[in-house]
């Protein structure tokens, strides 16, 4: 790497450290640099890892993927720190996406050859680290922006889970056309439509949660008085469910009940979550004669109650 | 721990209420309390509330009309108001 492009580097980061704050804070003075030229040049510098047609001349490999990763999330991550700046976002926001920023430094760190590389981003990832409580908190912004860029960073975090759990797998578990995508839906997480998009995701879970809870709520079951042969049933039953203790002599028993009783028997790895939907059907069909008679029938051919 | 509710007759005695709540509580579930409310068609029902356990109970749930005494070997853990054949009255729950 050349002296010029490190300077560039170091450049970009002193930017993201002094010179928005000063910005920020109303009144400090404009940066006495250019930083999309300074972007420019830390693109060129990546052009070769980040190129997609490099990464599959003469057959795609883990390495050359990785790389493509790695330089693109120091680049996505640069420009989302400029990007958040620029909103005047608050101080707790900056620090959490510098977090991010930095662990792409450090794993394009790893990843990127040759040695100088290395050496440039290991010390943009100690300044960019450093930087974080020379940032002044007093700005002004919007006040709808810090729930916007709370909500980017949270998507681009759970994004990048899925980038960092691919990484080092084999190109059949993990694609380079998947990165591809996952790089796609990192961009589309650090954009404020990304996090409306979110926002509106997560409202809509919370209402259903919220209806389905008052539905339980409002809804109660109608208690009917049950025969004593029928409560005698429940009970053996409880008994059995109780009874299923030894995972590897229990687990294929229940794993096959729950397989005649119309689940996915076989989904049921842990005996813990299997007992726990035994005891969900119980309830929900432990109220009327015939559908404890019919669950009787199916203990009961199974060897659990006799 | 998952919270539900089951009405319970206002019409029952209050040994059947106690039957109920016992055969509910068969179902890996813990009573918790109750309060009367009035259903779309006018009845009068108490609404118990459950917590769904992974065991059950060991000892059996029995309710008593406010003042009884303790049946030997249990302690009251809930008092209120319940509809009792029809009738509006005070009772506690033993264990």
């Amino acid at each position: 790497m050349s002296r010029g492009i490190s300077l560039s580097l170091l450049v970009i980061v002193l930017f993201s450290l002094f010179g928005c704050s000063t910005v920020r804070d109303g009144g400090g003075p404009v940066p006495s640099f250019d930083v999309m030229q300074d972007l420019k040049a830390l693109e060129t510098e990546f052009s070769s890892a980040v190129a997609i047609k490099n990464v599959y001349e003469g057959g795609a490999t883990i390495e050359k993927r990785d790389k493509m990763i790695a330089g693109r999330l120091v680049m996505m991550n640069l420009r989302y720190l400029q990007f958040i700046k620029s909103l005047n976002a608050e101080r707790q926001f900056i620090d959490s996406a510098s977090d991010v920023a930095i662990l792409s430094l450090n794993i394009a760190g790893t990843a990127l050859t040759p040695a100088s590389t290395r050496t440039a981003l290991s010390a943009i990832s100690a300044t960019l680290a450093g930087s974080k409580s020379a940032i002044d908190k007093h700005y002004y912004y919007e006040k709808t922006m810090p729930a916007l860029i709370a909500a980017m960073n949270a998507q681009r975090k759970q994004v990048l889970l899925s980038i960092l759990q691919g990484m080092g797998k084999p190109l059949e578990i993990y694609s380079v056309e998947q990165a591809i995508t996952d790089l796609d839906s990192y961009y589309y997480a650090g954009t404020l439509f990304g996090a409306i998009n979110a926002i509106q995701v997560t409202a809509s879970a919370q209402e259903k949660n919220a209806t389905e809870e008052i539905e339980g709520i409002t809804r109660a079951r109608i208690s009917r008085l049950l025969s004593s042969q029928a409560r005698t049933q429940n009970k053996k039953i409880g008994d059995a469910i109780e009874g299923l203790t030894d995972i590897t002599k229990d687990l294929p028993k229940t794993q096959t009940l729950l397989s005649d009783l119309g689940l996915n028997g076989l989904s049921f790895k842990d005996l813990q979550a299997a007992k726990k939907q035994l005891r969900a059907i119980l309830r929900e069909r432990g109220h009327d004669e015939t559908k404890i008679q019919d669950l009787f029938t199916i203990f009961k051919n199974n060897h659990l109650v006799n | 721990m998952s919270m539900y509710y089951i009405d319970i007759s206002g019409q029952f005695s209050i040994d059947q209420i106690t039957q109920a709540l016992q055969d509910e509580e068969n179902l890996f579930s813990e009573f918790k309390d109750s309060t009367v409310i009035t259903a779309d068609d006018l009845s009068v029902l108490n609404h118990a509330r459950f917590a769904e356990c992974d065991t059950r109970p060991i000892k059996p749930i029995i309710v008593l009309l406010e003042g009884s005494t303790a049946p030997a070997g249990t302690s009251r853990f809930w008092n209120g108001t319940m509809v009792i054949g029809g009738t509006s009255r005070t009772v506690a729950a033993f264990r």
